[in-house]
């Protein structure tokens, strides 16, 4: 333990921290774990994180449910502004994920969760209204899977992915008239796309002292990034002057893209068991491509109006995951872990929707086996942080503080498995 | 024990949702803002779309009076005062919506106009359209202080001051100067010793005065002025405010060229050749040749243009309408020379600049601020008014924290600026 804290330190002069809008909630005893779980796949949400480790499941059929409460406060400060509050709500985004055993070497998968999303909103007079008003991306992603146990040790496991995304924004179009100050630009469009989500995982080997065992394992995920094509989108002008609306008509379609980052992960675990506790410790390493996200852009299909198009330059990062879990008597747990996050925006692209900051997340939770059926599992995040940072495209600059509290709630059912299997006997 | 721990917990609980930020802490600095005097011409006294006027709030948003409200801020109790036109004040021009297409017309003058200012107000801003450095202060020259007085009495403008009667009560601006007590200035004087001759396409302006002998018959009324003379009457309003013990802030000049009134009818713009005549201070007075795209035409050559003048060699384009390119040369000169000046006395007075030079050519090549883009170009640039020269309320606003910037710098004062944002641009129908 003392030593993961160590190595931990020590990576922190070389790296920045992560942010970008992938929601790093997918499973409650991940998130518990500093989202560590590439080489631990214990559960059901492996068909998520690593779908070569769905071979580790025990039961016919596995179930998770799991839904987070994402409760976020971000304040702002500029030369004009002492403090200026995101109005930005509670977002609740949830996971679904399905594991059964088809044979001895053949499993299949399901999951339906939301791995990308932001919504951020201010008051409507604020001062940088005309850079954004509201903002909201939603995501759903539905994926088959299947994995095939090609070694005693090894499983590969692959998944499609059908990713449904939604998108609005609005903000303030700066033209005034005798009856108002102001206009309003409104746009929303909703897209899909495809990809896949490869794994491999092993159990690498086992150490056996007297009275115990150590299981080493270690697993590769990538998940291949995402277009969404947003081609018939919707725009709104409101309160333009007469004089102006050929140029912002009430209502024009338009069209764009939005390009989800790929993610590449390894991960590893040891997880040590004696008669009466298990201790688990884990490590993911990321890195995301966010270098996809590049631009921005919105053509509008009416022609006098001007195209959107907004510089984004987001850096590829890198994220450390460090979590452990101590499990008593196969019934009773309680995970901590951390991550090491690094923000893909760099100083001049800081948008204030999305004030992304390199930051060190803490996590915690707690899981209680009411059953050999049922287990219920609690997590917790907190993140917090600050940064100033312009967007020197919109000649927008603040000061940026930043405090999320994560709170998760997930249900895990195992049917049709072999009764009391000690989890020791993995391998 | 227990308490210290309740206490740790109460504080963790809190901090987990505390990001608010600190109220800004406003201070004056080693600046006494109590009596903020503003000086200076069109662009203090808060002109827009060719007049003064207060439709929405166009005068009451002068630069002076946006500063003079972030000043009040560190100092409750300051007054700044103007003298505020009412109904349409000296008229405008404004944007109408006529048959699907955007026309700049006129408003007339409201009826209040004739009778402009209470001259027993001791107002703060005491910014004139039209007047030149050069018609403040009097000069060595024989009438100086006289041409100053009938000049200064003759703008409607300036009607809020008194300045006596010709040759047996000559009050002159710098009179008001010395009599306002300042504690602090803004000194943005100087514009006209220049824009007036180019946006009379480099003319002296010259009317009659219908006075007799040994008072001149005719007074030159946009002449550029000499920068030497420029200097010393630039000194002599320093050295009012210094008298006082004021501190404050003076501005350089604006390259007048850069201004949409010079640069939107342009022969691009127009797609044909256009015959301009030349001026009486270009290399070859009076002659008529095809203009180049160094020639910089006046909005009012639009409505030449619009007339059928200037298409063909014997309907030019007159040359008070046109900036040529030996105009253009001469009085980007004079505004370099005048800006030495004005950095000069500063400097000698101890008084900071706002370089307005350098920063409206920076808003030439466009600025953004708060997701709002702006630039020099007509109506569509977002900062100037209709008339082309003078800034709109957003331009305005613009030009306030600039001097809020220099005035933070230079006095240690913590002024905030404004949010350029939520003030009124270009008011469309």
């Amino acid at each position: 333990m003392r030593k993961i804290i160590l190595s931990t330190l020590l990576f922190l002069p070389f790296l920045g921290f992560s942010g970008g809008f992938q929601l790093n909630v997918q499973g409650i005893k991940a998130i518990a774990m500093g989202g560590a779980f590439t080489g631990v796949s214990s559960d059901a949400s492996s068909v998520f994180f690593n779908p070569g480790g769905m071979s580790n499941l025990k039961g016919k059929h596995n179930f998770i449910l799991g839904f987070n409460v994402i409760d976020p406060y971000v304040s702002l400060q500029t030369d004009v502004t002492a403090n200026i509050d995101q109005t930005s709500g509670k977002s609740t985004p949830f996971h679904f994920y399905y594991v059964g055993e088809l044979n001895d070497k053949v499993r299949l998968g399901f999951l339906v969760n939301n791995q990308f999303g932001s919504s951020s909103s201010f008051e409507d007079d604020w001062q940088g209204r005309f850079v954004v008003q509201n903002i909201s991306l939603k995501s759903f992603m539905f994926q088959p899977t299947l994995s095939y146990k090609i070694h005693e040790k090894v499983t590969i496991g692959a998944g499609f992915v059908y990713t449904m995304g939604t998108f609005s924004f609005e903000k303030g179009v700066p033209l005034s008239s005798a009856t108002t100050t102001e206009g309003k630009g409104s746009l929303s469009g909703k897209g899909d796309g495809t990809s896949y989500n490869i794994g491999i995982f092993s159990n690498l080997f086992s150490l056996k002292h007297d009275s115990a065992t150590t299981d080493f394992s270690v697993g590769v995920n990538y998940r291949s990034g995402i277009r969404v094509d947003l081609p018939d989108g919707e725009a709104e002008f409101t309160d333009i002057p007469v004089s102006l609306q050929e140029k912002f008509p009430a209502t024009t379609a338009f069209s764009g893209t939005l390009n989800l980052p790929s993610v590449f992960t390894i991960g590893v675990s040891a997880k040590h068991n004696r008669s009466n506790y298990s201790l688990t410790f884990a490590y993911d390493f990321n890195y995301t491509a966010w270098s996809s996200y590049d631009t921005l852009a919105f053509n509008y299909v009416n022609e006098d109006t001007p195209d959107t198009k907004v510089a984004k330059n987001w850096q590829n990062t890198t994220t450390h995951r460090f979590g452990v879990d101590f499990t008593y008597k196969n019934k009773y747990s309680a995970r901590i872990g951390m991550y090491i996050d690094q923000t893909p925006i760099l100083d001049g692209y800081l948008s204030p929707e999305l004030p992304g900051m390199d930051q060190i997340a803490y996590t915690g939770g707690l899981g209680y086996k009411v059953s050999d059926k049922v287990s219920i599992d609690f997590s917790y995040i907190r993140l917090s942080g600050e940064r100033e940072a312009s967007l020197d495209d919109a000649g927008f600059s603040a000061k940026y503080k930043k405090a999320v509290n994560v709170y998760g709630l997930g249900l895990n059912i195992q049917l049709g498995g072999k009764k009391k299997e000690a989890v020791s006997v993995i391998n | 024990m227990k308490k210290t721990l309740y206490l740790v917990i109460a504080f963790a609980a809190i901090s987990c949702t505390k990001t608010q930020f600190d109220e800004f802490e406003v201070d004056a600095g080693s600046a006494n803002f109590t009596n903020y005097i503003a000086v200076g011409n069109s662009l203090t006294q808060g002109i827009q779309d060719a007049g003064l006027h207060n439709e929405y709030g166009q005068q009451d948003n002068s630069y002076p009076a946006i500063l003079a409200r972030q000043m009040k801020l560190s100092t409750p109790g300051m007054n700044f005062v103007q003298p505020t036109v009412t109904g349409d004040g000296s008229g405008y021009k404004h944007l109408e919506w006529i048959n699907g297409e955007l026309e700049v017309t006129d408003v007339p003058a409201d009826a209040s106009w004739s009778s402009y200012g209470d001259q027993s107000i001791k107002y703060n801003n005491l910014g004139i359209s039209g007047i030149r450095l050069t018609d403040c202060v009097p000069g060595t020259a024989l009438f100086s202080s006289s041409i100053n007085q009938v000049i200064c009495s003759q703008n409607p403008n300036g009607a809020f001051l008194d300045f006596g009667t010709v040759l047996t009560n000559e009050i002159s601006y710098l009179d008001h100067i010395e009599a306002s007590n300042a504690t602090f200035f803004t000194n943005w004087l100087g514009n006209n010793d220049v824009l007036g001759w180019a946006t009379n396409g480099g003319d002296d302006g010259v009317v009659n005065t219908g006075l007799s002998a040994p008072f001149p018959a005719t007074l030159a009324v946009t002449e550029m002025t000499d920068p030497g003379v420029f200097r010393e009457k630039y000194d002599a309003i320093l050295d009012a405010f210094q008298i006082m013990g004021a501190k404050g802030v003076c501005a350089t000049i604006p390259d007048v060229t850069s201004i949409p009134f010079f640069t939107t009818v342009t022969i691009e713009a127009v797609g044909d050749d256009i015959w301009i005549e030349e001026g009486p201070y270009s290399s070859n007075p009076g002659n008529v040749r095809l203009a180049t795209a160094n020639d910089l035409l006046t909005l009012y050559a639009s409505t030449d243009l619009g007339d059928g003048i200037g298409f063909v060699q014997s309907n030019p384009i007159p040359h008070s309408n046109v900036l040529d390119q030996d105009e253009v040369a001469l009085s980007q000169a004079r505004v370099v020379l005048l800006n030495n000046e004005i950095k000069a006395s500063a400097l000698a007075h101890g008084y900071a600049v706002a370089d307005m030079y350098t920063y409206m050519t920076e808003l030439k090549s466009g600025l953004t601020f708060d997701g709002v883009d702006y630039d020099a170009r007509f109506i569509e640039g977002g900062g100037f008014s209709l008339d082309g020269i003078h800034p709109n309320t957003n331009g305005y606003a613009i030009i306030a924290n600039k001097f809020i910037e220099v005035i933070n710098q230079a006095y240690g004062s913590s002024i905030r600026p404004v949010s350029t944002s939520s003030y009124r641009g270009i008011v469309f129908p």
